[in-house]
């Protein structure tokens, strides 16, 4: 088996929360607050291979950002290492990331020509000259006609923008596209496009991607392999349609079973209780223990260790 | 029997710059006790104004310039603001999408119930504040007596939603709006507010529009559905009617555009094209233009509503129940 293109090593990932102004007041008058350390990750291994679409799910705060942050190279991690081992030469502009809100991470000043082709032309990757040449050829990729070259991010629906952000992440002949809720913020007809455009350019281009999302409809249908995360932690990761068909992890299952689907006849919604524990104060042993239906006192004082299970990767002491 | 709520014709327009913005065109549909309606539609469709014209909500530049909204019989289009209050609360309430649409940052929890449950009721302090902890308690937050002295701040969002919710169910509403209230929320705590949202309309019968872009969260909780586009319903009917048999192209493309309606590696489909603009006069259908069904009599004439066994469209070649999902 060939090298994977990632490989995520026992990264974990703190961050100093900072003092709010009501204790940074309270200080001032005497008390003694700490900042407050968020366990954004905690001890996360896993690989991402060649061509593959890896799905990451989980609630909010989980650290899905977080580590897509860390493998597109954007953050640091505080233990642990990522590797990568792309095939061309310049591993900074071979990992790209592509955010939630499209309209956000571009320039409301700069005409589509210049936002998708800068990049290319500032790393050398093409001539100034042949730069409209280059980006004509980017937007008919991403299904857009090249008379958008001239003009402005608000010229265009949500959906071409979203096309115009994945044009410009192209533009740097990336491998690995880290995709953070690319589509959450696109109404379905809309989304749809979007994501028959991901899975085109897999197929084309040959790309990898890391994509991160709280809709599993998405995941499911998307992804080749799925990591499902709670609390900093991978509880469960495998291919795609044994996660879906059988989920080992008792909350891989309860968020299954909350997943909405369309369905004829009135579903039973009664799922697990309570909400997501802080990552500021984990709970002990694992941190699914407080709400889980199965959980008994080892539980409760020991992480479980991942092990496999055909062919998934379970973090439980009881699947 | 008559339906709790009824509305007949009703336009919401907004006065821009531009034009006036037809926002709600002619939107027409009843719901019963007890009974759950998902309107469902893309960003844009008019969902939200039609919930707020419901509600009175509707602020300049906006005005509702055509129809009837009844309640029990009663007309509230063009009702006094004062009797709007003595209504808002009581017998409908809504809940937004953003808690703090509802919630006031700077004021304690129990500050705002308690003077939510003293606006429609006159009760002592200390039976408001009990009634206070009973609705926490009643929308599944933990230890209620303590969270009630919190700020919405120290609460998560699906706390400061399931507060909001609270307050929106204190007087027992004969309706209940929700604008896409657990959109923002996990999953989880979604599934545990579509229980009791179903609990409370099985129990209290309390009759609820569940406004949502979802349909599959609808799928589940609604028994009917109505489909929304460019300030229209142009369907609606038994939620699994819908769902097994879209009359609409729309309401097909809307299904076969699912990710969850499709086998992984399938190709997805697409409706072309983006929602129309809704300045000026309506010519034809305003769906045609993105529809593989449309003839040229879509683009001349704007097709009425028709029904047919419980089903209401408005299209000149809907699809029949034979042909496929
Ligand atoms: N720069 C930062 N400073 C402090 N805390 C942070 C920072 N970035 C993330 N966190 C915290 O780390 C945790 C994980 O955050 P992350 O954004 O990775 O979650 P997520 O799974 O992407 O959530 P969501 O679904 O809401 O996007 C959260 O508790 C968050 O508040
Ligand atoms: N104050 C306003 N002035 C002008 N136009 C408005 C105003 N409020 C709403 N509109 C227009 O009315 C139409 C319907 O808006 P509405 O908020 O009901 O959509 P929606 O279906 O709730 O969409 P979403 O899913 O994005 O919430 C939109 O075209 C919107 O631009
Ligand atoms: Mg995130
Ligand atoms: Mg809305």
């Amino acid at each position: 088996m060939s090298e994977p293109l990632v490989v995520v090593d026992h990264v974990s990932r703190q961050f100093a929360k900072p003092l709010g102004w009501a204790e940074a007041l309270a200080n001032r008058l005497g008390s003694d607050h700490q900042p407050v350390v968020v366990h954004a990750l905690d001890d996360v291994t896993l690989t991402i291979a060649h061509g593959e679409v890896l799905g990451i799910v989980g609630e909010s705060g989980c650290g899905k950002s977080t580590l897509g942050r860390i493998v597109a190279g954007l953050l640091p991690a505080s233990t642990g290492a990522v590797r990568f081992a792309p095939s061309g030469s310049n591993a900074k502009l071979a990992r790209q990331m592509i955010f939630q809100d499209p309209s956000a991470s571009l320039n409301p000043r700069l005409r589509v020509v210049d936002q998708v082709g800068e990049a290319a032309v500032a790393h050398g990757l093409v001539k100034v000259a042949e730069m409209r040449d280059y980006v004509a050829v980017l937007l008919a990729q991403v299904g857009l006609d090249a008379s958008a070259m001239s003009r402005f991010p608000h010229q265009f629906s949500g959906g071409q923008r979203a096309r115009i952000g994945i044009a410009r992440a192209l533009a740097v002949k990336p491998e690995l596209l880290v995709c953070d809720e690319s589509v959450a913020a696109l109404d379905v007809s809309i989304q749809a496009q979007v994501l028959n455009l991901f899975a085109e350019l897999r197929a084309s281009l040959g790309l990898t991607y890391m994509f991160i999302s709280h809709d599993l409809g998405v995941v499911q249908y998307l992804s080749t392999r799925v990591a499902v995360m709670y609390l900093g932690r991978v509880v469960e990761i495998g291919p795609t349609a044994s996660i879906f068909a059988a989920p080992k992890h008792p909350y891989t299952q309860a968020l299954l079973e909350a997943m909405p689907r369309i369905r004829t006849g009135q579903q039973s919604f009664a799922v697990i209780k309570g909400e997501v524990a802080s990552p500021v104060n984990p709970p002990s042993g694992c941190h699914f223990h407080p709400r889980c239906p199965r959980a008994d006192a080892r539980c409760a004082s020991v992480a479980p260790v991942a092990v496999l299970r055909g062919e998934v990767l379970v973090a439980c002491h009881y699947a | 029997m008559s339906a709790l709520l009824e509305v007949k014709g009703l336009k919401t327009y907004f006065a821009t710059k531009y034009g006036e913005v037809r926002a709600v065109d002619d939107v027409s549909f009843a719901v019963g006790e007890g009974e759950v309606l998902g309107m469902v539609g893309e960003s844009g469709s008019g969902k939200s104004v039609t919930g707020c014209s419901l509600m009175g909500l509707v602020d300049a530049p906006g005005r509702i310039v055509a129809g009837s909204v009844k309640l029990l019989g009663r007309e509230l289009v063009g009702l006094a603001e004062r009797d709007w209050r003595a209504l808002r609360g009581r017998d409908i309430a809504i809940i937004f999408q953003d808690p703090m649409l509802t919630l006031n940052p700077v004021l304690r929890i129990d500050t705002q119930i308690i003077e939510a449950i003293k606006a429609h009721a006159d009760v002592s302090k200390a039976r408001a504040r009990e009634w206070a902890a009973e609705a926490l308690a009643g929308v599944g937050i933990p230890s209620p007596e303590e969270r009630l002295t919190a700020y919405p701040h120290q609460f998560s969002g699906g706390m400061r939603q399931r507060v909001a919710i609270a307050i929106a169910l204190l007087h027992n509403p004969k309706l209940l709006i929700a604008d896409e209230p657990t959109t923002a929320l996990d999953v989880t705590i979604q599934g545990q507010i579509l229980a009791q949202v179903q609990t409370l309309a099985t129990k209290m019968k309390t009759a609820v529009i569940w406004v949502t872009h979802d349909l599959s969260v609808v799928s589940g909780l609604a028994h009917r559905i109505a489909v929304m586009y460019a300030g229209r319903i142009v369907e609606e009917g038994r939620t699994s009617d819908v769902l097994a048999h879209p009359a609409h192209p729309y309401t097909r493309g809307l299904l076969r555009s699912l990710p969850s309606q499709n086998k992984p590696g399938e190709t997805l489909t697409q409706i072309p094209g983006a929602p129309p603009r809704l300045l000026n006069e309506r010519v034809g259908c305003s769906f045609a233009a993105r529809c593989d069904r449309a003839q040229a009599l879509c683009a001349e004439v704007d097709p009425v509503k028709t029904i047919v066994a419980e089903r209401a469209f408005r299209c000149h070649f809907a699809l029949r129940p034979e042909s496929p999902a």
